[in-house]
């Protein structure tokens, strides 16, 4: 019993700093909480309870079930994963009122909801920490996920949800699925199970095309295919941002593997001689573009929404207008794509910067993660999903400060939705599995 | 892996691009053409989803917002069926009775545009935006000059940054009324806010000088060509005042200074030969009327200059 | 690369790119913007690339650039919020306030010129400043009875026959006669300041002119009585003091009232319509009621001329007085071919006597007699007489002697030349000829000699008053001493006998010693004009009468009885 005991202890103190790190990330969001409740005039709502309620259950009682186990999974990305994701619960259940009052009621119950997609979101993670499962299978049936994923997207677009002009969405009677969310994980396993079979080939031998050099044919044809596929999908489902994500993770991991820029300067300048072919033609791509340009010059159409958010923005200043005392809601899509709008209004540069941050750490973190990881495709996957996080974050904060044009992405774990937040737990749980260096050899 | 991996991945490729092309209908050519979404798009769904929840301040808010969408792209008359919804809906609603105006004065219907101002300022009297357009309203309709001079104090006491430009407009809307107590407080008022708000300190000067006073009017005078140096009128002005008090030098002066500045000012021809014939000087006198007769001048300056003309001749 | 140099380089690109970034923070274009972050993220990755190369383990350049790619990402964004929610803040702010200020005309502090810029202060107001039209002073004969007056703005004519003197004043047609005359005195623009008015333009404090008050010399009981004599007969009276000048009346015939060309400003089209129709028919008219025939008409003298001619003779000596022996030949030769001179009336020399005197050729009109005497003047003399009394040659027109309205000068002949020819001049001499004289030029020919030979210039604007002030009066002037007191006397004397037992008997008054002459003008197209010309009472003489009526037949017919009542009216005696 003493040793029992004295182990719990020694494993809990394994993973004090994670610790440490999500009762700091707790103590912010009751802070966060306790300021919403202030300007509510002191009426607690059942939510604001549920949010701390599910912090405190599902994060903290991961982590210590973590440490239990002690496998040695990196201890930052979890307090990191949290606190954006409470981040984003406390940012739901501040702009619900502000949305229904602008927008009607069919915004009711959005900070319910995103703590339900939160313990979604963490309750995949215990799976994925829990469940026993093998790193290999992923790499096995990599051509089933990649299929699967594709079929899905097939199906979308086909009989998908239409909205905003798109068909992104799939509805599954209670619960609607962007199935190019879990296309994520499916190309990013597939392409590091691909690259890390041909790594040698492709990153040896080249082709040159002029002054570039590239890979040798036989595998450029399936990059090019790659590339082509994204170009398709801007295309068809008008998911600038998806488009834009996938090209930027499939670069990534093509330099991790062969170590050229020249590979990925071709490839961008191939993205970017596409992108600009596509541009006369079809008019979402010249909105966006315009609107990236000049906001200014079509300030009630196109460019509507980046002034808003620019005005936000402008209004935050240093250090914000104060969490609820700002207008948020004025930015459209306040919720979902402009959650960072709402923060930097509120927030402040202090908020904004911070919160990059934590984007910033969660990839160095990453990014060590695969440094240390066991093999070559743990690597690349470990890589390889990280960029997927990391980059989504940037492409959105990006274009919502008009550094890009503006693509129709989530922030990952703070914008409001369903299915991005559960993709990315999942990331996040095959993350802290290929992190752990202390798991059993039968799990690789 | 067994098989070249590329093989198996060209096979896939053909699979997905074959999935995806089939559903291709949004291909230019092949299909419709994606029709691009209106920028109203948005704000007819709000109002939608408003209508459905038959809550009316939402529907007022929606309406509100499409009307201010239409209006910006110059769709008035649309512009206006939507804010009168929105104020049916919703008649607290200052701003939308003041967006109406705005597109009623774009109708270029001013009564109208009057009539919806008044009533959102009895909706907020404090709303800066309407007493705004309302005086912009009068301004360029010429319309009720005391009404006008009335909402510029609403403004300085409601805007205090702009308080001096206020004042000065009502002092001088207050002036043309001929209400010279009034102009003069206004005036005043002004320049306690912003000293060098020269507009008014010429009006100023020639209130006191209208009134007789004659020394604090070249006081204001001095002041207002100290600090616009280039102001032709100022100089006419002062001129004028030292030809009150029989300074005939010193308006001689001021009234050539004024010609240097400009050349074709008619007034200051006049005066300054009027000047000329007071001292004896009748061969300028007479120079500077035969100027005059080069320009075009209103009727009641042509009778003043021959009457002056027949004066000199005898 | 040696280390030292690589890390030199990515310090040196370290410093440069904080500059650009300073730079860039407050440039204004996004493009521009985004370029210097690009170049400076390129130039801040430098050092890390720098330590990578050199540091790191081979097998982890990848991530670790790949991680450093990331962060710098971050890092961008990180930059452009710092510009976006610093650095541009307030002009953001700005813009889109000036979105939405449709229709506000806020004073825009930014853009306001500074005060040393200013061209011009003020809001440029000029107060309207209105010379009044509505304000005009009153015509008013001589002791103040109203001629003409503005009420309500509308100019009132109450003594509507005396248009043809008084003129009027038309917002179409312009003013004419006493009006127009004295306008600037009526109008009162003949005393305002410019100085004022300039004031009033830029103050706005009320301009006023002073309408002046022209007081006429015209007798208004005189003057209807005259018109009333004259009645509807086209024709013209005058009646002067001879002793100052002073018209004290004038009457025409045909007349036009002034109150039909009087337009309010507020008339209606209707109204306006009125009076062109009105004017239209006085235009058109045949008879030219337009025209001041006192003034203004030029008629054959017919035999009141003789009264010129007996001065002349009398002045220079041919005659001496007049009891000197003049003949009066039925007939008189002139020139060879030319018709002889006849008298009106057959064999005259039964009336006057043969031999004759001046008195009794003068009484009875005896064309041979006169003839004589003009031609014994001679050309010279008698053109020279002539010019003293004011009547010049049509080439060389003189000054008509009335000043005050539009008149006529009489003419004695076409040219000089004329004059030479002996029958010309003979014929002139007795009323015939080439002469055409106006009626206020025979009113003035007896005046000289009621007035001892001395010519008044004749006035009919007896002064200028504000209120009760006298602003300005005319002085009685001389024009000239025509003839002598003498010779003066010596008509005066011929003219009473003219009334005594001549042409003119019927003109006597009781208790008045009245001289006078009868005239009867040969006119082309119809009967003769019928002159009278008189002065009275003759001992010291008031009044000097000149009538004329046109085609009136003989002088005793149709202008002697008008001057008789008028006579009567002046001398305020019972005809």
């Amino acid at each position: 019993m003493h040793t029992q005991l004295t182990s719990i202890r020694q494993r809990i103190g394994g993973r004090l700093l994670e610790l440490e790190l999500l009762i700091t990330a707790c103590l912010l969001l009751i802070a966060g909480i306790g300021i919403l409740i202030a300007e509510a005039g002191g009426q607690v709502r059942w939510v604001d309870i549920a949010i701390v309620a599910a912090f405190v259950s599902f994060f903290i009682i991961l982590s210590i079930g973590l440490a239990l186990r002690g496998w040695g999974e990196d201890q930052i990305v979890l307090p990191l994963a949290a606190l954006l994701s409470g981040v984003g619960m406390v940012l739901a259940r501040r702009l619900e009122p502000d949305l229904i009052a602008r927008y009607g009621d069919i915004h009711s119950g959005i900070a319910i909801k995103q703590v339900i997609w939160v313990f979604l979101g963490s309750l995949i993670l215990m799976l994925v920490s829990f469940v026993p499962w093998r790193l290999r299978w992923l790499r096995h049936y990599r051509y089933t996920w990649l299929l699967l994923g594709l079929l899905l997207v097939g199906l979308t677009t086909i009989v998908g949800v239409e909205r905003n002009g798109a068909r992104l969405w799939l509805n599954l009677g209670f619960f609607q699925l962007q199935p190019v969310e879990p296309l994520k994980i499916l190309l990013v396993v597939y392409l590091a199970a691909y690259l890390d079979d041909h790594r040698d080939l492709i990153g040896r031998a080249s082709y040159r095309l002029g002054p570039l050099r590239l890979p040798p044919l036989p595998y450029l044809v399936p990059i090019m295919l790659m590339w082509g596929m994204t170009i398709v999908l801007i295309i068809i489902q008008k998911d600038l941002g998806a488009a834009l994500l996938f090209f930027a993770i499939f670069l990534a991991m093509l330099y991790l593997v062969t170590n050229r820029s020249s590979y990925v300067a071709a490839g961008l300048l191939a993205f970017s001689a596409g992108a600009a072919a596509l541009y006369p033609i079809f008019s979402h791509v010249r909105t966006r573009v315009d609107a990236w340009r000049d906001p200014w010059a079509d300030p009630f159409g196109g460019g509507y929404q980046m002034i808003q958010a620019l005005y936000a923005f402008a209004n935050g200043g240093a250090v914000g207008a104060g969490l609820g005392l700002g207008n948020p809601t004025t930015v459209p899509e306040s919720q979902t794509d402009f959650v960072f709008a709402a923060i930097g209004e509120e927030l402040g540069l202090v908020g904004t910067l911070g919160l990059l941050l934590c984007y910033a750490l969660l990839a160095i973190q990453g990014y060590s993660i695969a440094r240390n990881a066991r093999d070559g495709f743990q690597q690349l996957l470990a890589a390889g999903l990280t960029t997927a996080i990391v980059v989504q974050a940037f492409i959105i904060t990006a274009g919502v400060t008009n550094l890009i044009p503006l693509t129709g992405i989530t922030l990952p774990f703070v914008s409001y939705g369903g299915s991005s937040t559960l993709i990315n737990f999942v990331m996040i749980g095959i993350l802290l599995r290929i992190s752990a260096a202390g798991k059993p050899p039968h799990v690789q | 892996m067994s098989t070249p991996g590329w093989r198996r991945m060209l096979l896939f490729g053909w699979l997905t691009s074959a999935i995806l092309l089939a559903s291709c209908s949004t291909l230019p050519g092949l299909g419709a053409t994606p029709t691009p979404e209106p920028p109203l798009f948005r704000y007819d769904t709000a109002i939608a989803t408003a209508e459905a929840e038959q809550d009316l301040a939402h529907q007022a808010a929606a309406y509100l917002a499409r009307g201010d969408a239409q209006a910006d792209q110059n769709y008035y008359e649309q512009a206006l069926a939507d804010y009168t919804i929105a104020i049916s809906h919703d008649p607290t609603s200052a701003r939308a009775y003041n967006n109406r105006a705005l597109v009623y004065q774009a109708l270029m219907q001013y009564q109208a545009a009057l009539v919806d101002l008044t009533a959102a300022l009895q909706i907020d009297p404090t709303y800066v935006r309407a007493y705004k357009n309302r005086v912009a309203l009068l301004e360029q309709s010429n319309g009720d000059q005391s009404q006008l001079a009335v909402d510029y104090g609403h403004l300085a006491e409601l805007e205090p940054t702009n308080a001096a430009e206020y004042r000065y407009r009502q002092g001088s809307a207050l002036h043309g009324l001929r209400d010279f107590a009034g102009a003069r407080a206004a005036y005043d008022a002004a320049l306690a806010a912003n000293p060098q708000q020269i507009d008014a300190l010429y009006e100023r000067a020639l209130l006191s000088y209208a009134e007789g006073q004659h020394s604090e009017a070249l006081a204001d005078l001095d002041r207002a060509i100290k600090l616009s140096p280039r102001a032709a009128n100022a100089y006419y002005a002062r001129g004028m005042v030292l030809n009150a008090i029989g300074d005939t030098a010193g308006a001689l002066s001021d009234f050539t200074q004024t010609l240097a500045l400009e050349p074709n000012n008619a007034e200051a021809l006049l005066a300054r030969a009027a000047v000329y014939n007071a001292t004896g000087d009748t061969t300028n006198a007479i120079a500077d009327l035969d100027r005059l007769d080069q320009l075009t001048i209103s009727e009641d300056l042509k009778i003043a200059a021959t009457t002056l003309r027949r004066i000199l001749k005898k | 690369m040696a280390p030292r140099t690589r890390y030199a380089i990515a310090g040196f690109g370290f410093v440069c790119a904080i500059l650009l970034l300073g730079i860039g923070m407050v440039v204004l274009s996004m493009m521009q913007w985004r370029l210097h972050l690009l170049t400076s993220l390129w130039l801040l990755s430098l050092l890390p690339r720098a330590l990578i190369t050199q540091r790191a383990a081979p097998g982890v350049h990848g991530i670790a650039r790949l991680s450093l790619i990331v962060v710098l990402s971050f890092v961008a964004v990180a930059l452009q919020l710092g510009r976006e929610q610093i650095g541009q803040a307030s002009t953001t702010r700005i813009r889109v306030a000036q979105l939405r200020e449709v229709g506000a005309t806020a004073p825009d502090q930014a853009t306001a010129l500074r005060p040393g810029d200013r061209t011009a202060l003020g809001n440029g107001r000029i107060w309207p400043v209105m010379i009044g039209a509505s304000v005009r002073g009153t015509i008013r004969d001589r002791n103040g009875v109203v001629l003409a007056e503005t009420r309500d703005g509308r100019r009132i004519y109450p003594f509507p026959d005396l248009g043809n003197i008084i003129g009027f004043q038309s917002r179409l047609y312009g003013n004419s006669g006493v009006e127009a005359a004295r306008d600037l005195d009526l109008s009162g623009t003949r005393t305002f300041s410019v100085t004022a008015l300039l004031e009033s333009r830029l103050l706005g404090t009320p301009f006023t002119t002073q309408p002046a008050d022209v007081y006429l010399t015209l007798d208004a009981t005189l003057q209807q009585a005259a018109q009333a004599a004259l009645g509807d007969r086209p024709g013209a009276v005058v009646v002067l003091d001879p002793r100052t000048g002073a018209i004290l009346a004038l009457a025409t015939y045909p007349r036009f009232d002034p109150n039909q060309l009087v337009l309010a400003d507020t008339a209606s089209a209707e109204q306006v319509a009125q009076v062109q129709a009105f004017w239209q028919g006085l235009t058109e008219r045949s008879d030219s009621p337009l025209l001041n025939r006192a003034t203004q008409g030029r008629y054959p003298p017919g035999s009141v001329i003789k009264t010129l001619t007996a001065a002349a003779a009398l002045d220079s000596g041919l005659l001496t007085g007049p009891e000197a022996q003049v003949t009066c030949p039925n007939r008189l030769n002139t020139d060879a071919g030319a018709p002889p001179v006849v008298n009106a009336v057959e064999n005259l020399a039964q009336r006057t006597g043969d031999p004759s005197d001046l008195r009794r050729v003068y009484a009875w009109s005896c064309n041979t007699a006169f003839a004589q005497i003009g031609l014994g003047l001679g050309a010279e003399r008698f053109a020279d007489y002539a010019g003293r009394f004011g009547l010049g040659f049509a080439d060389a027109p003189a000054e008509p002697a009335l000043l005050d309205i539009p008149a006529e000068a009489g003419t004695i002949a076409n040219d000089p030349a004329f004059l030479q020819r002996p029958v010309a001049l003979a014929d002139t001499s007795f009323g015939q000829g080439q002469a055409l004289v106006t009626p206020l030029d025979m009113a003035q020919m007896v005046a000289l000699v009621a007035n001892n030979g001395i010519l008044m210039r004749p006035y009919l604007v007896q002064d200028v008053r504000v209120g009760d002030q006298i602003r300005s009066a005319a002085k009685p002037t001389i024009i000239r001493q025509a003839i002598n007191i003498q010779a003066a006397a010596q008509l005066r004397d011929v003219m009473r006998s003219s009334v005594e037992f001549g042409y003119a008997k019927p003109v006597a008054l009781p208790g008045i010693t009245i001289g006078a002459k009868t005239g009867t003008a040969e006119a082309p197209g119809g009967a003769p004009h019928s002159w009278f010309v008189a002065i009275a009472p003759l001992e010291q003489p008031r009044f000097a009468i000149a009538v004329i009526v046109e085609h009136g037949g003989e002088g005793s017919r149709n202008a002697l009885p008008i001057a008789r009542q008028v006579l009567a009216a002046a001398l305020g005696v019972q005809p």
